[in-house]
């Protein structure tokens, strides 16, 4: 109960907001010294760590298991390129229009799946994306298996998607730090820890579920857009691809399932220490990040940041209290 | 296409759907545990077999000898030293295990044979076969025979063995089960391992009569969930009738939607069907709670009196 109240204390939530700031406004600033090369890898960074974020609000703080991310980016990334072909709307705009619809279907598929329980809302989740995948490989007006590309005359360019890239990730921090420190995440790890429990005390869980889902769509939407625009073309087996959901998924386990920085620490892990350095590799770097994710579940329960957490609380409390052998002397 | 064409090979579809299943509903049932690897197991299975009909020239179901065992062996350690310890923690751990080692298999199987489609050369791959006036493919014939054989087996020795019944114990309740002598974490490992042996069966029925890449398994994982669902855990034979209701709804949905729709009906029929489990559930629920109350009514009567 102490840890509870701990972590919904305003402190814990402005010392985190005060560091997502001082590190918006160092990304910012250092832009200028950045190449081409580490510009874009910046970018898809903190894209992912505007995804994991996402994901971590419906998964770890609500604990509920979806595979359905790869869906909502998807629905993104076509609703930005549909959106600049149809009509040449500011970049704003357009990624409006995909944070909405991001938000929509979540709450569709929430409305749906939230009758489920457990794993069984977690296939279910499965089965929506891979429904939606199939889907878009077969509709016309999405240009059926070749997809659609965005006019390349209104695709932002690296440096601009950048500061798009940031601004994402700093949202969706934001909005992780605000959750998970405010009444709302307190209900919602209520729901998580004991569903049944919650209910009986005057929490409703579909309520919770549906707030932590429509959340997480909306800036996965939000993600998957301006990753449409890093590719400015989309087909529906990389812009569905369950992929988007393993690695989301992968990421947010290894950094620490439910807490603030983990899905940072995930995403610097999985997506710069592996898929970067392993480039040329890519079924390598997924083999070693499903090793990691199966050794992280064995012996690192709480992920990177839970570890670290426990190992600093255990010190602490070795330095707090004297060794009984001092007591005695 | 004519009804009975439609119908018969959804039904001979519906055999290797309930081979693919099976496996799925046998470690649910037992361990409740929810194997996200097992489309994985059913590629690596195909994929094993390749290598041993490459290796010694014989035919995919002859291979089954080596493979099985094999997939067997591997899969014993990986319940019996990680998944089992996972389970106690609840949930999500198990869950989140199985889903790394899916990621593992796939990634493992595309890093040694690349990600190009392939498939299981046999002789009477494209065979015709002529059951009751209507052609049907030889090897969807002894897909249905397979998937009832398993079924019948796995029955067989879940009801008429001992093992089975350690078995039974164990998923009903492991504590008791532990104190009447059984060993249940050996009952776990040596289920995961009889389930990634039908696994790799329905991987070489999957390689003979189509094709498959690394990543198939995602497709074959949610065929396998939608028979257990509409199944159920219960027995072997529910398993069985799931299967073959999902290839005829599978079937006569593709006949009235078109080909390309085949895959999409049966997430549909899998979300309708998740959807309305809980509703049918509370029915069931209703019925068995009805039929027993007249029962009470006596009792308390008798206890009045």
């Amino acid at each position: 109960m102490r840890t509870l109240l701990a972590a919904s204390s305003a402190g814990s939530r402005y010392r985190s907001l005060i560091a997502l700031a001082i590190a918006v406004v160092v990304l910012f600033a250092a832009q200028g010294a950045f190449g081409r090369y580490q510009t874009s890898v910046l970018t898809t960074l903190l894209l992912y760590v505007c995804l994991v974020s996402a994901w971590n609000l419906i998964g770890g703080v609500a604990g509920q298991f979806s595979l359905a991310s790869s869906a909502v980016v998807g629905l993104g990334s076509y609703t930005v390129v549909m959106a600049l072909r149809a009509a040449a709307l500011p970049l704003a705009v357009v990624l409006g229009l995909a944070v909405v619809g991001g938000a929509l279907f979540s709450a569709i598929l929430g409305a749906i799946l939230f009758r489920l329980r457990g794993f069984y809302f977690t296939i279910g989740t499965l089965a929506a994306a891979l429904a939606t995948m199939t889907w878009m490989t077969t509709w016309d007006v999405t240009g059926a298996t070749t997809g659609i590309s965005a006019p390349i005359q209104l695709i932002p360019d690296g440096a601009t998607l950048y500061r798009w890239a940031l601004g994402a990730a700093a949202v969706a921090m934001a909005a992780s730090i605000l959750v998970i420190h405010s009444p709302l995440g307190l209900r919602l790890r209520s729901v998580r820890d004991g569903e049944d429990i919650a209910d009986s005390l005057g929490i409703s869980p579909f309520t919770m579920k549906m707030a932590a889902i429509v959340l997480s769509g909306a800036l996965t939407a939000l993600g998957g857009g301006l990753f449409a625009l890093q590719k400015a073309s989309v087909e529906p087996f990389s812009a569905f691809s369950l992929n988007w959901s393993i690695t989301i998924i992968v990421m947010a386990i290894v950094g620490g399932l439910g807490t603030t920085w983990g899905p940072v620490v995930g995403v610097v892990v999985i997506y710069y220490g592996l898929t970067v350095q392993l480039q040329s590799l890519p079924s390598l770097s997924a083999l070693l990040s499903g090793l990691v994710l199966v050794l992280v579940i064995r012996f690192l329960p709480g992920g990177i940041v839970g570890a670290c957490r426990d190992l600093a609380r255990w010190t602490w409390g070795r330095l707090r209290r004297p060794r009984p052998a001092a007591r005695t002397a | 296409m004519d009804i009975v064409t439609v119908v018969v090979s959804g039904l001979l579809t519906g055999g290797l759907y309930a081979t693919v299943g099976l496996g799925l509903a046998l470690v649910f049932g037992v361990m409740r545990l929810v194997n996200l690897a097992h489309g994985d197991l059913i590629v690596l299975g195909a994929y094993a077999s390749t290598l041993v009909m490459a290796w010694l020239g014989v035919d995919p179901f002859l291979s089954l000898l080596l493979v099985v065992p094999a997939m067997a062996l591997v899969a014993y350690p990986v319940q019996r030293y990680l998944l089992t310890g996972l389970l106690r923690r609840g949930l999500e751990p198990p869950l989140v295990a199985t889903f790394g080692i899916s990621l593992v298999i796939s990634a493992a199987i595309t890093q040694l044979f690349s990600g190009n489609a392939r498939s299981l050369d046999a002789p009477y791959a494209s065979a015709g076969v002529n059951v009751l006036g209507v052609q049907l493919r030889l090897i969807d014939v002894i897909g249905l025979g397979i998937g009832v054989a398993l079924t019948v087996l796995t029955a067989l020795v879940m009801n008429r063995t001992r093992w089975g019944a350690a078995l039974r114990a164990s998923a009903a309740d492991p504590v008791t089960a532990g104190t009447m002598g059984i060993n249940v974490n050996v009952v776990y490992a040596i289920t995961f391992a009889a389930s990634a042996a039908i696994a790799a069966v329905g991987g070489v029925l999957i390689g003979v009569a189509y094709s498959f890449t690394p990543t198939s398994g995602t497709s074959y994982i949610l065929i396998g969930f939608t028979v257990v669902v509409l199944g159920g855990t219960g027995s072997p034979l529910g398993t069985l009738l799931g299967g073959l209701a999902l290839g005829l709804v599978q079937s006569v949905g593709g006949a009235l939607l078109g080909g390309q729709y085949r895959d999409f009906v049966v997430y549909a029929v899998f979300i309708v069907v998740l959807a309305l489990k809980p509703v049918a559930d509370r029915i069931v629920e209703n019925r068995r709670s009805r039929l027993r109350q007249p029962v009470v009514a006596l009792r308390a009567e008798g206890a009045s009196s």
